[in-house]
């Protein structure tokens, strides 16, 4: 009893710290490239980066929190080391894959609206 | 007894695995800048935007790889012959893994700074031509 709500809390405090964290980093350098998709109107840049920052931490701590429900029983403080790393690693994974696909998706946006503008 | 070799044993992984990640990418993005300001002609904001981007992937890909491998199974008596068997083929495995990763980034930059000097000599005609234009 006692291991399980120490893993939640570990568990929770962990992936909402990444998770914040990731996300802030993303907000101020992804804003270079929204000013160069939207040409430089900065009115609009710096309301679809917020409108974006706060879609991507809805998803990511629904996700976090809801991972909670899916918790095994921890009797031991191995156990607890092991499900919490595997849980905090899956979610690394997640973030890793969606953050790869938004910059490849930036990337191929930016050049099409390169080619538009050429 | 034997949940203390097992503590230990995830202890020491976490530490090793997780501090060869943060090295090995500072590292790497630390030199890595050099190939983005080419590939982005100079253009600093962007170029170190994505490189701060590139890192932040690297971080959560391979930190998230190593604890995804965490798991250790003992079967019987553990011994301290057996935590360090068993901690020297993950930790090979997860170094031999990043190292993959390293090449892979590396191939990325060589071909981004490739793909560059072709924009680049493309565009080099195009300002030819403008200037031409404006002597005429």
């Amino acid at each position: 009893m006692e291991y399980q709500i120490t893993s939640y809390f570990i568990f929770l405090f962990f992936s909402f710290f990444i998770t914040i964290k990731v996300g802030w980093i993303l907000f101020k350098n992804g804003e270079v490239y929204l000013l160069e998709i939207f040409n430089y109107h900065k009115t609009y840049v710096k309301s679809i980066n917020k409108l974006l920052l706060i879609g991507y931490y809805l998803i990511n701590l629904g996700k976090a929190a809801i991972e909670i429900t899916y918790w095994e029983e921890i009797t031991t403080l191995s156990k607890l080391i092991k499900v919490v790393g595997n849980k905090l690693g899956n979610l690394l994974l997640l973030l890793a894959v969606m953050h790869f696909i938004n910059v490849i998706g930036l990337a191929l946006f930016s050049k099409n609206q390169k080619l538009i503008h050429h | 007894m034997e949940n203390y070799h097992i503590i230990t044993t995830y202890l020491i992984y976490l530490t090793i695995s997780i501090s060869l990640t943060l090295y090995v990418a500072h590292i790497l993005f630390k030199n890595g800048k050099v190939y983005m300001l080419d590939i982005f002609r100079g253009r600093e904001d962007i170029a170190l935007a994505t490189n701060r981007l590139f890192e932040v992937g690297f971080y959560l890909f391979n930190i998230g790889f190593a604890l995804c491998l965490l798991e250790v199974k003992f079967y019987g008596v553990v011994t301290y012959r057996e935590v360090i068997e068993v901690l020297s083929q993950k930790i090979g495995g997860f170094s031999i893994y990043l190292g993959i990763m390293l090449f892979l980034n590396l191939f990325l930059f060589f071909k981004g700074k490739k793909a560059a000097k072709r924009n680049q000599s493309n565009n080099n005609f195009g300002a030819d031509f403008s200037e031409e234009k404006i002597i005429i």
